[in-house]
């Protein structure tokens, strides 16, 4: 059976088309604005982001309470305290200048 | 099977791509024309399979280049179907079937006097699932193996060599040998 329908030759392109792919193939349409936004690099780079935002904001900041009473009564003297904080999951200490942010709150600004 | 292992840093990429026509293009035209059952949408799912070809990432290696092109044809043939059936969807819901569709292209060519044979073989062909359909034409025509063809479709070696089979069978039937 299969050698009788291999008898049969299977309709090919037209020979015009080759040159007609190539041809596109070597200049190919531009991807449009969408498809530029969306490519993966794009959601990778989402993706990183997303992950230093969690990194930075969303795990708190811990600070030793006492420190952070003292901190808050010197910069309601508008005297930048310096305190030590840890960051994010991090287990090593850092120093971070302390200001009065509103009634109740204090700022943490990176050393300079 | 012919294994590449992607295009060589020192073949130009047109020469790949040249060279992949050659060997490939044909059949993969021949593939799409069975199950697209035109020759306008296989040629345009054809130049797409190629274009992705030349825009594929250098770092992402292909191991078969026949089961990677003929995937590729097969998912863009798919995606383009799809897109012809809802588009048809939507104008029959608008113009309530005006024109008749166009009559699919022959596929297969033959000798004048075994002309009566290769239309008996056709519409046997087109009475095929086309889960089966697809199978004997990678098989018979295009000249892959059953691993290839498993890797093609996604399914086990056994299923499609059984597919094949089960289209034999009917073929035997249809054309009463």
């Amino acid at each position: 059976m299969e050698e009788w329908l291999r008898e049969f030759r299977p309709i090919a392109p037209r020979p015009a088309l080759k040159a007609q792919i190539l041809a596109a193939a070597r200049n190919p349409p531009r991807p449009g604005l969408i498809d530029r936004l969306w490519n993966r690099t794009t959601w990778m780079a989402i993706a990183a982001g997303a992950l230093v935002a969690v990194g930075l904001y969303a795990v708190p900041v811990r600070v030793d309470p006492d420190i952070a009473e003292q901190a808050f009564r010197r910069a309601q003297q508008k005297l930048p305290e310096r305190i030590v904080v840890w960051t994010g999951r991090s287990e090593t200490p850092r120093v971070m200048i302390a200001r009065l942010e509103g009634p109740n709150q204090l700022r943490l600004e990176e050393l300079k | 099977m012919q294994t590449v292992a992607a295009a060589p840093a020192s073949m130009r990429l047109m020469d790949f791509l040249e060279r992949s026509y050659e060997t490939f293009g044909p059949k993969l035209y021949h593939y799409l024309l069975g199950i697209l059952r035109s020759a306008a949408d296989a040629e345009d799912a054809l130049q797409t399979v190629f274009v992705k070809l030349a825009q594929r990432d250098k770092d992402d290696e292909i191991e078969d280049l026949t089961s990677y092109l003929f995937s590729a044809a097969r998912h863009e043939a798919i995606r383009l179907r799809d897109k012809r059936r809802s588009a048809r969807k939507r104008e029959d819901a608008s113009q309530a079937g005006v024109e008749q569709p166009a009559p699919p292209p022959d596929l297969l060519a033959a000798t004048e006097e075994r002309e009566l044979d290769r239309r008996k073989l056709e519409a046997a062909i087109a009475h095929l699932p086309e889960e089966q359909r697809e199978v004997v034409l990678l098989k018979v025509w295009e000249g892959l193996t059953f691993r290839e063809i498993a890797s093609v479709l996604g399914v086990p070696q056994d299923t499609a060599a059984s597919r094949y089979r089960y289209a034999l069978e009917k073929l035997k039937q249809e054309l009463g040998d």
